[in-house]
C-alpha cells in the first residue's frame, strides 16, 4: 500500500476562484525519496499543506477528491494527529522556532504529543545529535545563523520521529554552502533512517543525485513524474524557459540532439565529464 | 534604556541563576515586605546592602548598579517630593523622607536583581506549574522570543523608507506622525504573515492535541534551594520580630 | 564614480563588519558582491546612500563624502532595493506605491505621472497599476518593489539578494531587465549568493570574506577560481566545474557556449 494517495485532489482556498490544486493524482511508496519542482505559484506549498492536514482544517477552503497519508484520511484526522505522520519543514527558517531555547523548540512538540520527560530527553538529543546541533541546545535561536536554525527546525519534526518527512524550498533562504549542509542532512537521514522523503526544491543540482523520483508541477497539476534522469530529459525538452534545469542536463541533451552519444541524461557534473573524457581524451 | 536593561537577564552560570525561580522570587519578595515594613534608614540600608553581595554572587553586579544609577534621579525626586510636604506638614525629620526614597530603591532593584538572574524560560516554566494555562505562559515567551527579531525588522523597514527619501524628522508633530505610515503599514503586514507562519509551525508539530501536555522540565526543589528558603524565612521572621519587640528608632537622637 | 576608501564599521553590539574595505564602482558599470551569509554584503551597500556611515575611511559618491550628506540627497543617486519587498510596500494602489520615492525627492506632478508610466511598462506591471500592492505574488511584489526604486532614475541602481526565493523564469526576467538599464546608464549592483546568476549576468565580482574583499575582478576569473570560492563558501558554478574536470582552460558560463566548445574539440579529437 502507498504511504500517501492523492485521488482527483482539487483545492481552493477561502474566497479565491481559481483551484490552486487541479486534479492531483500521486502514490508516494515507503521509503521514496521525491523531489518537487515548479514556477512560483504552482502549487506545492499547497500541496505540503494537503499532506500534513494544514489543508483543510487550518486554511479551510474547498477540498475535493482524496487523500489518505499511511492509512488515514486527511480530511478526516486532525492536524495534530497527522504531526506524528508527516513532519513538515517550511521555508523560512525564523518563525518555525518561537522558544527561547533550542532544545525547547525540539521539546515542543514532544511535549504536545504528552510524552514523559524521560522519553523527550532521549528524543531531543537523538533529533539534535542527528542534525548536528547538540552544541547549541542553550542557545536563543536568534543567535543562530540561518543554516543552524533550519537545522534545529528540522531537529524539532524529526523528534517527533514521523514515517514522512516533507520539506518546503528548505534552503531558499539560505547562501549555497548552508544549503548543501540541509542537502545532505536530508540525505543522510532517508539513508539512515527508514523514512519517506518529499523534498519541493529549485536548485535541482544539487538534490536530483539523491532522489528516486523527480515531479514537475505548473498551475497546479503534475505537469511530468518520474524517474529523475527521464523527467529531466524531457523537461530539459518542453520546459527550460520556466523551470531552472540544470546546466549538465541541458547540455547533455543539446550534445546528444549533435549526435554524441553521452547515455542516459546526467544528473551530475561528474556523470557528464565521464563520456566526454572519454570522447575528448582517448 | 540604562535601566531598562537591569531588567533583562543575563546568562552566567552561577548559584544563583542554578536556584528554582520560584526560591528567587520568594527571595525578591521577602526583601521588599522588609523594606515595607520598616521606615527606619538603618533598616533599609541594611536591605540595600543585603542585595549588593547577592549582585555580585549572581555575577551581575554591573547591572544591578546601572539600575541603581538610573533610579537615582528617581529616587532623588521622591526625597524632595517628600521633604517638601515635611516641611509644611508634620514634625519628623529628614530622615523619613530618605526612607521612602530608600525604599523605592530597595524595592525596584529586588525586582531587577530577580530578573537579571532568572531566564524568562524558567520565568515561564515558574508560571506554567503554578497553574496558569500554558497558552498565556507561551504567548508570553514568544512575545520575549521575537523582540530583538521585530526591533531588527523595524530598522530595516525605516532604512528602506529612508532610501526611498523619506525624511522623518522634517516638520511638525502631525506631519512626523503622517510620516510614520509607511513605517506602519509594512511592520503590521510582515506581523501577521509573520504570525500565520508561527500559527502553522505549532499546528504542524501537534499543537492543540487533545493529549495533555507534558514538559520536559519539571521545577524540582533542591538542597540549596530548601537552604534559600531557609533564609528567606528566617529574615522575615526576625524582621517582624525586631518590628514588634523594639520601639521604632531613628539615628538621631 | 562611487569610492569606498578603507571603510571599516562596527556595529554597536561591537561586531566588526566592514574591515578596510576599498572599492570603486564606475559609471554604467555591473558589479555583483557575492559572499556567505554574515560576510557583511547588506551592510557594505547600506554605506552607498549613507544609511551607516564608516566609522573609519569614507565613502565618496560623485565626490560627495557620504558622512557630509542626508540619506534623501544620496538615494537621488544611490537608489537601494531592500531583500524583502514586505518591508517597504504600504500604499493602497501599485501606482501609488511608485510614486511615493518620486513625491518624497520633489519631482513636479507631470513629471510624475510619466515616470509611473514608465516605470510600470518596464517592469511589465501596467495591469496591476490600480491593484493593492499587498494583493499581489511574491514575484508581483519584488517588481513593484524594482519599479518605485527605478522610477527616479537614479543613477547606481543596488540590489539586496533579488534572486533569493525567485524561480528560474524570474531570474530570466531579471538578467534583461539589468541589461536593459545597463544600456540606458545606470550602474548596477547586486548583492547575491547565487553563483550561477551571477556567471549568466557576467557582472564584476567582488567576493566578501568576514568584511573584506578578498578579490575583485571579471566573473570569467574570479567564479573560475575555485579555491578563492571556496574561501567565500561559494561553489563554482557547474559548467565552469564540468570544464575544469575536462582540463580546458577558459571558463564557460552559458550552455550554448559550452556546446560550441565542445563539439570544436569533438571535431580535432574526431578527425
Ligand atoms: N493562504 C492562501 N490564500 C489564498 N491563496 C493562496 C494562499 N497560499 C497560496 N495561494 C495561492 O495558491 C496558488 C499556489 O500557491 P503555492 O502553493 O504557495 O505555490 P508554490 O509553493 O508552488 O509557489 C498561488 O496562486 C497562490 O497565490
Ligand atoms: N543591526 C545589527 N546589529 C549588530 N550586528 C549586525 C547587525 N546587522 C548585521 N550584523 C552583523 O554584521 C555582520 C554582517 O552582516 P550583513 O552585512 O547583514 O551580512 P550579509 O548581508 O553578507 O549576510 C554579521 O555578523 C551580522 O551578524
Ligand atoms: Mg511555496
Ligand atoms: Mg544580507
Amino acid at each position: 500500500m502507498a504511504i500517501i494517495e492523492a485521488q482527483s485532489l482539487t483545492y481552493k482556498y477561502p474566497n479565491s476562484q481559481k483551484p490552486a490544486l487541479q486534479n492531483i493524482n500521486l502514490k508516494v511508496e515507503k521509503g521514496e525519496f521525491v523531489v518537487i519542482s515548479g514556477p512560483s505559484g504552482c502549487g506545492k506549498t499547497t500541496l505540503c499543506r494537503c499532506f500534513n492536514g494544514l489543508i483543510p482544517h487550518f486554511y479551510g477552503g474547498e477540498l475535493q477528491g482524496e487523500i489518505r497519508v499511511n492509512g488515514l484520511n486527511v480530511k478526516e484526522v486532525s492536524t495534530a494527529k497527522l504531526a506524528t505522520q508527516v513532519g513538515l519543514v517550511f521555508q523560512n527558517p525564523e518563525n518555525q522556532l518561537f522558544s527561547l531555547t533550542v532544545e525547547r523548540d525540539v521539546a515542543f512538540g514532544l511535549e504536545n504529543l504528552g510524552l514523559p520527560p524521560q522519553e523527550i530527553r532521549r528524543r531531543v538529543d537523538w533529533a539534535l545529535n542527528l542534525v548536528g546541533l547538540s552544541g547549541l541546545k542553550d542557545k536563543p535561536p536568534f543567535e543562530l545563523s540561518g543554516g543552524q536554525q533550519q537545522k534545529a527546525a528540522i531537529a524539532c519534526v524529526l523528534a517527533m520521529q514521523p514515517p514522512i518527512m516533507v520539506f518546503d524550498e528548505p534552503t531558499s533562504f539560505l547562501d549555497p554552502l548552508s544549503a548543501r549542509e540541509i542537502f545532505n542532512i536530508i540525505a543522510e537521514l532517508h539513508a539512515k533512517l527508514d523514512l519517506t522523503v518529499i523534498v519541493v526544491e529549485h536548485r535541482l543540482e544539487f538534490l536530483t543525485a539523491h532522489a528516486s523520483r523527480l515531479i514537475f508541477m505548473d498551475e497546479g497539476k503534475i505537469v511530468l513524474d518520474g524517474k529523475p534522469r527521464e523527467v529531466l530529459k524531457e523537461a530539459s525538452e518542453s520546459f527550460s524557459g520556466k523551470i531552472g534545469i540544470p546546466k549538465v542536463a541541458l547540455l547533455h541533451r543539446r550534445l546528444t540532439l549533435q549526435g554524441i552519444s553521452l547515455g542516459s541524461t546526467s544528473l551530475t557534473v561528474d556523470e557528464l565529464a565521464e563520456p566526454l573524457r572519454r570522447m575528448l581524451h582517448p | 534604556m540604562m535601566v531598562y536593561r537591569g531588567f533583562l537577564f543575563k546568562k552566567a552560570d552561577t548559584l544563583l541563576h542554578r536556584l528554582d525561580p520560584r526560591v528567587k522570587f520568594a527571595m525578591a519578595f521577602a526583601i521588599i515586605v522588609c523594606s515595607l515594613l520598616f521606615e527606619e534608614l538603618l533598616a533599609l540600608t541594611v536591605l540595600t546592602v543585603v542585595l549588593l553581595p547577592l549582585a555580585r554572587l549572581g555575577k551581575v553586579l554591573k547591572e544591578w548598579l546601572q539600575t541603581l544609577k538610573g533610579l537615582s534621579f528617581l529616587a532623588i525626586f521622591i526625597f524632595a517630593v517628600n521633604l517638601v510636604f515635611i516641611f509644611f506638614g508634620s514634625g519628623k525629620s529628614w530622615e523619613f523622607p530618605a526612607a521612602m526614597a530608600l525604599r523605592f530603591l530597595v524595592v525596584v532593584s529586588a525586582f531587577s536583581l530577580f530578573f537579571l538572574v532568572t531566564s524568562p524560560d524558567e520565568l515561564g516554566l515558574a508560571l506554567q506549574q503554578s497553574k496558569i494555562p500554558f497558552d498565556v505562559v507561551f504567548a508570553l515567551t514568544m512575545a520575549i522570543r521575537f523582540v530583538p527579531v521585530l526591533a531588527l525588522e523595524i530598522q530595516t523597514i525605516a532604512d528602506a523608507q529612508r532610501s526611498k527619501g523619506l525624511e522623518l524628522d522634517r516638520g511638525n508633530l502631525l506631519m512626523r506622525i503622517k510620516r510614520r505610515i509607511p513605517l506602519l503599514i509594512p511592520l503590521i503586514v510582515s506581523s501577521v504573515k509573520r504570525s500565520l507562519e508561527i500559527a502553522e509551525a505549532m499546528e504542524s508539530r501537534g499543537y492543540g492535541s487533545d493529549r495533555p501536555r507534558t514538559s520536559l522540565y519539571q521545577l524540582k526543589l533542591r538542597k540549596v534551594d530548601y537552604l534559600f528558603l531557609l533564609a528567606i524565612v528566617s529574615l522575615l521572621a526576625l524582621s517582624i520580630y525586631i518590628k514588634l519587640v523594639f520601639p521604632p528608632f531613628t539615628l538621631l537622637p | 564614480m562611487i569610492l569606498m576608501e578603507d571603510v571599516w564599521f562596527r556595529y554597536e553590539d561591537g561586531t566588526e563588519a566592514l574591515r578596510g574595505v576599498t572599492l570603486q564602482i564606475e559609471d554604467n558599470s555591473a558589479l555583483a558582491v557575492m559572499g556567505k551569509s554574515g560576510s557583511g554584503k547588506t551592510t557594505l551597500i547600506k554605506h552607498l546612500n549613507g544609511l551607516l556611515k564608516p566609522v573609519k575611511g569614507r565613502v565618496l559618491v560623485d565626490g560627495m563624502d557620504t558622512r557630509e550628506a542626508t540619506v534623501a540627497q544620496l538615494s537621488r543617486k544611490v537608489g537601494l532595493v531592500f531583500q524583502n519587498p514586505d518591508h517597504q510596500l504600504f500604499a493602497e494602489t501599485v501606482e501609488e506605491e511608485i510614486a511615493f520615492p518620486l513625491k518624497n525627492f520633489g519631482f513636479p506632478p507631470e513629471e510624475i505621472e510619466k515616470r509611473v508610466d514608465w516605470a510600470l511598462n518596464l517592469l511589465d506591471l501596467a495591469d496591476y497599476r490600480h491593484d493593492s500592492p499587498l494583493s499581489l505574488s511574491g514575484g508581483e511584489k519584488k517588481r513593484v518593489a524594482i519599479a518605485s526604486v527605478v522610477a527616479w532614475k537614479p543613477k547606481y541602481l543596488v540590489l539586496d539578494e533579488p534572486t533569493l526565493g525567485q524561480d528560474y523564469g524570474r531570474k530570466l526576467e531579471l538578467k534583461r531587465l539589468f541589461e536593459k538599464l545597463r544600456r540606458e546608464g545606470h550602474s548596477i549592483i547586486m548583492v547575491t549568493h547565487d553563483v550561477e546568476f551571477a556567471a549568466e549576468c557576467k557582472f564584476k565580482v567582488a567576493l566578501l570574506v568576514d568584511g573584506q574583499i578578498l578579490a575583485l575582478g571579471p566573473a570569467e576569473e574570479i567564479l573560475s577560481a575555485t579555491e578563492l570560492l571556496k574561501k567565500a563558501s561559494l561553489t563554482a558554478p557547474q559548467l565552469v566545474e564540468l570544464f575544469q574536470r575536462l582540463e580546458v582552460k577558459p571558463p564557460v558560463f552559458e550552455v550554448e557556449e559550452a556546446e560550441r566548445f565542445i563539439l570544436k574539440l569533438a571535431g580535432k579529437a574526431q578527425p
